[in-house]
């Protein structure tokens, strides 16, 4: 279990990461998201120890390891650009760590074989690094940090050197690897699709903090700041004033003069504070019933064809929606068809306005 | 585009004539006159170029040049070794320093090249003569009786030459140091290596082929050095490039002297040809 309790690092006078606080679980996969520049990869440096916090405190499995130097951490870190030891073999890579160890000879052959069969790479055991592909690379690099069976394994962007479609693949490779065993991971990525497909949790920075925590499903479908909403895939951001509040529904007429009834979600609403709601491209359906909640009539002002999807871009009095259905072969409307969209309360997720401007 | 590469080698060739011609002028002509110049007899009335002898070959391997050959050859050693071993330190700390600070410190070690051989001898007496610095202040700590000599014997030498030919390893060590991915320091230190085997495992085995590089043009400079072991070596310490000048151009033996020339030009070519096959065989593996 790895805690970190108001971890803070500047350079200079940049805060690169500031007051940071989270308890991730033994066994748990947790992703680090946010844009270039958030302080995520400084935050998983401090972590490693490369990188000493100025402020807070990192305990792992209960020890504080902050003051300890980053060969002591017993944590194991998986560089962006893997950092393989060109002169070295993948054999001697992978060995590395068992080597500073000091385990006996015959336990690093075995062990190292081990990982490298993990990671189907024996054959190439003899290999130097820049004969092998991306994608080898990036395995090599996973065995020599998973083959010293650390405590915490962290992911430094791991598979943003490498193709889309070898991306997915190394990807599933490396929640499988993790699941099999059990290892306390952080990822950093500025990938959505990459941080949801492997953790258990997410945690989104901004300009060196955590901005929201939680399952892919809770920082997706209910975001807590417009920055979340905004970063974590496609949303329609609507803006407006609370205009009644009833027993499980709140009704906001956004700045544009749309009408919107979402859920109350448990929040504190008040008839004409400011709100904001954030409705996701897919959860706006062509064909509403007669009885959704929501209903706007549009403009199609632009279709675009993506094979198995189709994004639409409606114009709704002033305000541009976009919506996302999946396409089927059914019939679509041309650019500059009226049509009518909506959604159900519960796809709206409105939040009372943050207090931090935006 | 055959016609096409082919004018652009013909401009290449164009641009590197006037080297080729002042190579051939001043290196190349001098070398093979010197080579057959080796080959000739010499007696009292001069160079005998009827006669055709390998005699100067072998006087340049008797007791007396071959005691010169190996002094050289000896001294070069020391100072290369000295070099590399001081290099290293060095280099490290000046890759730590800011950019700014790295071209200041690099300028400082450059210095001792861009200033005139006999004056920097000059100094190097103030500082090892019998009554320089040294011996001053260890004198007046009371740590030695009579004078160090430090000058006037191999001593002198190889202060002199780790000096004057430091950077000859520094810069490439340093270039190398810079290039180094620091990722790579990190990464043995978090699978747990010390500072002592990061270094030893990641730094020294990756900036090796730029301290060899340096140090084969460090040992081939010390060679051929002339001007600083002649004022530091003094008249008891003499190297090969020295005696070959008294032997040119006082004796005016051409024969002899152009022997001791060639015979330096192949010790000298000796690493030359040792890392060539070393960086092809590292390449090939």
């Amino acid at each position: 279990m790895l805690q970190i309790e108001g971890v803070t690092k500047r350079f200079g006078s940049v805060v690169a990461v500031a007051d940071v606080s989270a308890t991730i679980e033994k066994g748990e996969f947790f992703a680090l998201l946010g844009p270039s520049g958030c302080g995520k990869t400084t935050l998983l440096r401090t972590i490693a120890g490369i990188y000493r916090a100025e402020g807070g405190t990192i305990a792992l499995d209960g020890q504080a390891i902050g003051e300890r130097p980053i060969s002591a951490r017993d944590i194991a870190l998986v560089f962006q650009n893997y950092a393989l030891f060109p002169h070295l073999s993948v054999f001697e890579n992978v060995a590395f760590g068992l080597r500073m160890r000091r385990l006996p000879r015959r336990e690093i052959a075995t062990r190292v074989e081990e990982v490298l069969d993990l990671v189907r790479l024996r054959d190439l055991a003899r290999r130097r690094p820049g004969e092998l592909s991306g994608g080898q690379q990036q395995r090599v690099a996973l065995a020599r940090a998973i083959v010293v069976r650390p405590r915490l394994l962290l992911l430094d962007e791991p598979l943003s050197n490498l193709d889309a479609k070898l991306r997915d693949e190394m990807r599933d490779e490396i929640r499988a690897l993790q699941r099999r065993l059990a290892l306390t991971t952080v990822l950093v990525t500025h990938d959505l699709r990459e941080a949801f497909a492997v953790s258990d949790r997410v945690g989104v920075m901004r300009d060196g903090r955590l901005e929201q925590v939680g399952t892919p499903w809770e920082v997706y479908d209910a975001p807590q700041s417009r920055f979340v909403a905004a970063f974590v895939g496609h949303a329609n951001i609507l803006s407006g004033a609370v205009t009644a509040v009833g027993d499980g529904a709140v009704t906001i007429r956004t700045d544009a003069g749309l009408t919107l009834v979402a859920v109350r979600g448990g929040l504190d609403w008040r008839p004409g504070a400011r709100a904001w709601a954030t409705l996701r491209p897919e959860r706006l359906r062509l064909d509403p019933g007669a009885d959704a909640a929501n209903r706007f009539e549009t403009t199609v002002a632009d279709v675009t064809y993506l094979g198995n999807a189709v994004t639409l871009r409606l114009e709704a009095g002033g305000t541009t929606l976009r919506a996302q259905t999946t396409y089927v072969g059914q019939a679509l409307p041309a650019a500059g068809a009226r049509v009518a969209v909506g959604c159900g309360s519960g796809d709206l997720v409105a939040r009372p306005d943050e207090a931090r401007a935006d | 585009m055959r016609t096409d590469e082919q004018g652009r080698g013909g401009r290449v060739a164009l641009l590197v004539l006037p080297l080729v011609a002042v190579l051939l002028a001043f290196y190349l002509l001098p070398l093979g006159r010197a080579i057959v110049n080796s080959l000739h007899a010499f007696g009292p009335a001069g160079i005998d170029s009827t006669v055709w002898t390998l005699e100067n070959y072998r006087r340049a391997f008797d007791p007396h040049y071959g005691a010169v050959f190996l002094r050289t050859l000896r001294i070069s050693v020391i100072i290369t070794v000295i070099t590399c071993l001081a290099a290293y330190p060095v280099g490290l700390w000046i890759v730590r320093l800011s950019a700014r600070a790295q071209a200041l410190v690099l300028l400082v070690y450059m210095a001792p090249w861009l200033v005139n051989v006999v004056v920097k001898a000059l100094g190097w007496s103030l500082i090892l003569g019998g009554a320089g610095i040294i011996n001053r202040v260890l004198k007046g700590l009371g740590v030695i009786g009579p004078p160090l000599q430090l000058m006037f014997n191999e001593t002198g030498i190889v202060i002199g030459l780790v000096h004057g030919h430091f950077m000859f390893v520094l810069l490439p060590l340093w270039a190398a140091l810079s290039a180094l991915d620091p990722n790579l320091r990190w990464a043995a230190a978090n699978l747990g290596a010390g500072p002592r085997q990061i270094f030893l495992r990641v730094t020294l085995p990756l900036t090796l082929p730029a301290l060899l590089a340096g140090g084969l043009i460090n040992f081939i400079m010390n060679m051929g050095a002339f001007a600083t072991p002649a004022l530091l070596g003094g008249s008891r310490t003499r190297v090969i490039s020295y005696v070959a000048y008294e032997v040119n151009l006082v004796a005016l033996n051409w024969p002899l002297g152009g022997a001791l020339a060639v015979v330096l030009f192949l010790i000298v070519l000796v690493p030359i040809w040792l890392a060539g096959r070393l960086g092809r065989s590292r390449g090939a593996g």
